[in-house]
């Protein structure tokens, strides 16, 4: 008589033994993938993480703004220029802005007061760019639209306000300007990449300050000298600081090795003088 | 009564040679024929070889029981080791002569050739690699004298492999080669062995699933696949005394035949 209560007790220590293979296989695989979905996990937040920064600061700025002409306005001449101070540089067409439809039209289009944004997107071809994400506008803009609603704009015409409207909106903005240039700069500072160098420089550039200027071009350029912006910025802040003769020997010597058109057209300018 | 059924399903694959549970697969019955037509013609020796288990025994009590009818056939099953003893046991099945002293191989081809026989008789040598060499090559210059044919078989290894290569080579006219049985047979074979003995419920038991797993184990060997199913129905048999509960009579299990295998050496825990 066979022992099955012992043949059993074999039989399941057989299967056992021959499904561990398939076991472990599974663990493995169910390991592997969850080691790769983490890592994945980790590189999504990696590159999602500079965009936050950026679109904090955005909204950090709009606020700021709004809230110093919040306190240094009345109520009445704080709306328009808001309003102002969120149609970017465009301070000429104040006047006609004030203007009940105007504001209307205007909402729509409404963007951060970070006009640098739009210059490095028109200018350079740089990293940062791609931080820079279009969903952050949206964000902001709908923030805003919905203070201009509140505050009933529509029905305010002064045109009394307009000059006073006018110098504070060139104050904030050159702050923001320079809060930015900061954060930039403190940006630069512990990531040293030559994109934000650039535009440091380009930002130094155009709020004149040309000693600051060539100071990042030449900064970005000893990082990386392919960077062919680097190499006008540099001239042209030459140029700026006096120093025409070492602009035109530097555009000189870098056409003769990458042949630039860019870099041919600001010779001729700086030549002619054209150059603004 | 199901226990009953197990019983004589577990007897129908007891390891026995014997020419009666010779069953017809048709790779079988093809090589058997061809076997049988070998027999009939003017050769001096026939080689039937194989793995062990894969049925040479049955084979040639087959041919033995088949052709013992019409032919002088003589059957050696368990091999004579030694010289003297195999020559006095040649001379009384062919010359019906029984010595009671000494008979060498010089003596016994003496005898053999002064003899004058008119249906050379068959000499089936079973496990043929058992003799030794130097009877081997006493049996090859008796068979060169035409009075006697050898139907031999031999496990097939390397060292019987190169027997065959020395001492036949030259005189074997036919040599078959006995494989395993495949799934489909293997089939077939379980199903005709239980269905010659009436056991038709066994028969129904065995689906391709657990022939396939059966082939798997025993890939195809007959004698494994004896072994296994013997242990299979001493387990059935087992559980219809103790626990009928516990198992299916419609399929066999594979558990049930996994546990066979166990018992019987086949897989290991």
């Amino acid at each position: 008589m066979l022992n099955l209560h012992q043949l059993e007790s074999q039989w399941l220590q057989y299967k056992l033994k021959s499904l561990l293979p398939y076991f472990i296989i599974f663990i493995s695989l169910c390991i592997i993938i969850i080691v790769l979905s983490s890592f994945n996990f980790k590189e999504k937040t990696k590159t999602v993480e500079p965009k936050k920064e950026l679109s904090s600061i955005n909204q950090k700025d709009v606020n700021t703004s709004i809230d110093a002409k919040n306190n240094r306005t009345p109520s009445t001449q704080t709306k328009p220029a808001i309003i102002q101070d969120l149609k970017d540089t465009q301070i000429t067409t104040s006047k006609n802005l004030i203007h009940t439809q105007k504001i209307e039209e205007d909402k729509l289009v409404i963007k951060p007061s970070l006009d640098f944004i739009r210059t490095m997107q028109d200018n350079s071809p740089h990293d940062y760019n791609s931080y820079i994400a279009p969903e952050v506008a949206p964000k902001s803009t709908k923030k805003i639209v919905q203070t201009i609603q509140t505050a009933k704009i529509e029905e305010i015409v002064l045109d009394t306000n307009v000059e006073e409207v006018k110098k504070q909106e060139i104050k904030i903005k050159r702050r923001d300007t320079q809060d930015d240039i900061q954060h930039v700069i403190k940006r630069f500072k512990e990531s040293n990449n030559p994109a934000l160098s650039l535009f440091i420089a380009k930002k130094y550039y155009e709020l004149k300050n040309y000693n600051q200027s060539y100071n990042y071009a030449l900064i970005t350029n000893q990082i990386n000298k392919d960077i062919e912006e680097s190499w006008l910025l540099f001239a042209k802040s030459l140029y700026k600081l006096d120093q025409k003769e070492k602009a035109i020997e530097i555009l000189d010597k870098y056409i003769s090795s990458s042949h630039s058109r860019r870099a041919e057209m600001l010779l001729e300018n700086i030549k002619s003088g054209k150059i603004k | 009564m199901k226990s009953s059924i197990f019983e004589n399903s577990k007897n129908v694959f007891l390891d026995t040679v014997n020419a009666r549970d010779y069953i017809q697969v048709d790779r079988v019955s093809t090589i058997y024929q061809s076997l049988k037509d070998s027999v009939n013609k003017p050769l001096k020796m026939i080689l039937l070889y194989g793995k062990p288990g894969t049925g040479k025994s049955m084979f040639l009590t087959k041919l033995y029981n088949d052709l013992s009818t019409t032919k002088t056939v003589h059957l050696y099953q368990t091999p004579i080791l030694d010289d003297i003893e195999f020559f006095k046991q040649l001379a009384q099945d062919l010359l019906d002569v029984k010595y009671q002293g000494e008979l060498n191989f010089t003596q016994f081809m003496k005898i053999i050739n002064e003899h004058s026989i008119d249906d050379i008789p068959i000499v089936l040598l079973d496990e043929a690699q058992l003799y030794s060499n130097s009877l081997m090559e006493k049996i090859r210059l008796l068979s060169d004298t035409r009075k006697v044919k050898f139907v031999i078989t031999l496990h097939k290894t390397e060292k019987e492999d190169l027997i065959a290569k020395e001492h036949f080579q030259t005189r074997i006219w036919e040599t078959i080669e006995l494989e395993n049985a495949s799934a489909v047979e293997l089939k077939i074979y379980i199903q005709k062995k239980l269905m010659k003995a009436n056991c038709f419920d066994s028969a129904n038991m065995f689906h391709s699933k657990s022939v396939n797993l059966i082939y798997k184990i025993t890939n195809g060997n007959y004698r494994d696949t004896n072994k296994l199913l013997y242990t299979l129905f001493d387990i059935y048999n087992s559980y219809m005394e103790n626990n009928p509960s516990k198992i299916d009579t419609n399929k066999v299990s594979n558990k049930i035949i996994e546990m066979a295998a166990l018992h019987t050496g086949l897989l290991h825990a």
